[in-house]
């Protein structure tokens, strides 16, 4: 009995250092590393279960959530304590946090929730544009932001559910909300008649549920024609209306 | 207006969560911590006792739930350290974020030919190594994949405590240098890597048996006897 509960204290400290270093995980990746690590007979879901349980007192969880731009399904590590100042831990500088605040923010306010690399790279900064691109790259490489497209930046999954409460108090009225889900949308595809906006996922669903009859549940236009997988685009019709 | 009626218990309980927190999130920079400023910012209004068994119970969290060890560090300046405490049993990085995963393959050769060599390397035969191997070559010291190489021997490692870079007594006097610099293994090598695995390793490229390396396996089985009484 001794040594199979030490033995399961191991395993879930092994998944909470990986977590801790790769805090955005694919629900097949993270499958297949607790099959490694726990013995047979464990949930996914039992496993996340008593993770958190154990995770509670260090103010962290684990959650599942969906990727905007690859429709995909994740496990990202979050802090639950929010607090108003430290957007991350101690890992960047001040400058840097300022400046990836002033990269977030355009990316809430923007009608697309992209922005270009050019754009972040213009931005008001105390550093230099070789240290901004590094350390853009770190916040791709760390999966904070994700390249819908070559030179576009968006929102990951784990972002957005870490910085949900952060949102909430600082863009509450600015947001977003998905057509279909209602719960809140930065990248998405949108309706160029009416400028609704979906999640992939959502719309997915919905257009192989609706097929022929596939139209914005907003405007009633036959989707089909009006839909646009690349945001930009869509607002460049928008735009030119 | 918080109740006065708490506990010590529940003080402890109270501190030794809120010094869990403050360890993890360092931990993501892998380098030390100054003792002073963990007391300053989290125990300072404890007493003596209390903060005892706060450290103690924050050692024992940090081992069961984060598979983390805390070290006392005593250079001048008292340093709390965190190494790492699980067997790498299973195929994934756990101290190594996707965009460092460079750094440990270059950190194991070096660690490697500094222990082979009798645990101490002067710099030039660093960088000679380091040719052979094509990370750097006469013209330059920056990789294409792992970056600096300078910066990273001579500041991150440092910094990580996996390496030591002193000056030592130049005896030989070649270059009229008083000093020259030489490279040991640090506290976080000691603890983290198993000089065992190294030997094996090496021996399985010469394709011999550990034991024929007589005084390297002799100093593995000296600290493990002195680890096992």
């Amino acid at each position: 009995m001794g040594e199979s509960t030490i033995v399961c204290e191991e395993s879930f400290a092994t998944l909470i250092r990986y977590f801790m270093v790769n805090r955005q995980i694919e629900e097949d990746t993270l499958t297949q590393i607790c099959a490694q690590i726990f013995s047979e007979g464990k949930t996914l879901a039992n496993i996340i279960q008593a993770a958190n349980t154990i995770l509670d007192d260090s103010k962290m969880k684990i959650q599942s959530a969906l990727c905007e731009v690859t429709s995909g399904k994740y496990y990202v590590l979050i802090s639950t304590h929010f607090r108003p100042d430290s957007l991350w831990p101690n890992k960047y500088t001040n400058i840097e946090l300022e400046y990836i605040k002033s990269i977030i923010n355009e990316l809430v306010i923007s009608d697309t929730g992209m922005i270009s690399l050019m754009k972040c790279l213009n931005l008001e900064m105390k550093m230099n544009k070789t240290d901004a691109q590094n350390l853009i790259k770190n916040l791709i490489v760390e999966k904070w932001l994700i390249e819908p497209y070559e030179g576009k930046l968006a929102l990951s999954a784990l972002s957005i559910t870490e910085l949900e409460p952060y949102f909430k108090q600082n863009y509450e009225s600015l947001l977003n909300t998905c057509i279909f889900c209602q719960r809140n949308i930065f990248f998405g595809e949108i309706c160029v008649n009416c400028n609704s906006i979906g999640h992939r996922a959502c719309i997915t669903k919905y257009q192989e549920l609706m097929k022929n009859r596939f139209r914005c549940p907003s405007c009633g236009k036959n989707w089909n024609q009006l839909l646009h997988r690349n945001p930009d685009e869509a607002m460049q019709i928008i735009e030119s209306n | 207006m918080a109740s006065q009626m708490t506990t010590d218990e529940d003080e402890i309980k109270h501190l030794t969560k809120e010094s869990v927190l403050y360890f993890i999130s360092q931990h993501a920079k892998n380098s030390t911590i100054k003792r002073s400023d963990f007391v300053k910012c989290i125990l300072s209004d404890a007493n003596r006792r209390t903060q005892n068994e706060v450290i103690k119970q924050t050692k024992d969290t940090l081992k069961k739930v984060y598979g983390l060890e805390l070290i006392e560090l005593n250079e001048n300046v008292k340093y709390y350290m965190l190494v790492n405490d699980l067997e790498y049993n299973y195929n994934i990085p756990l101290n190594w974020p996707e965009n460092e995963k460079n750094q440990q393959m270059l950190l194991l050769p070096i660690l490697t030919v500094i222990f082979m060599n009798g645990g101490t390397i002067s710099e030039m035969e660093l960088w000679s190594f380091l040719k052979k191997l094509h990370i750097i070559s006469d013209t330059s010291h920056v990789h294409e994949k792992f970056g600096n190489i300078d910066r990273i021997l001579k500041k991150d490692f440092i910094n990580q405590r996996y390496l030591v870079y002193e000056p030592i007594k130049n005896v030989n006097r070649q270059d009229n240098e008083e000093y020259i610099y030489e490279f040991r293994w640090g506290k976080r090598a000691e603890h983290e890597v198993s000089k065992e695995k190294i030997l094996q390793h090496v021996s399985e490229i010469f394709e011999c048996e550990i034991t024929h390396f007589a005084d390297q396996y002799a100093q593995i089985n000296k600290e493990n006897s002195s680890l096992h009484g």
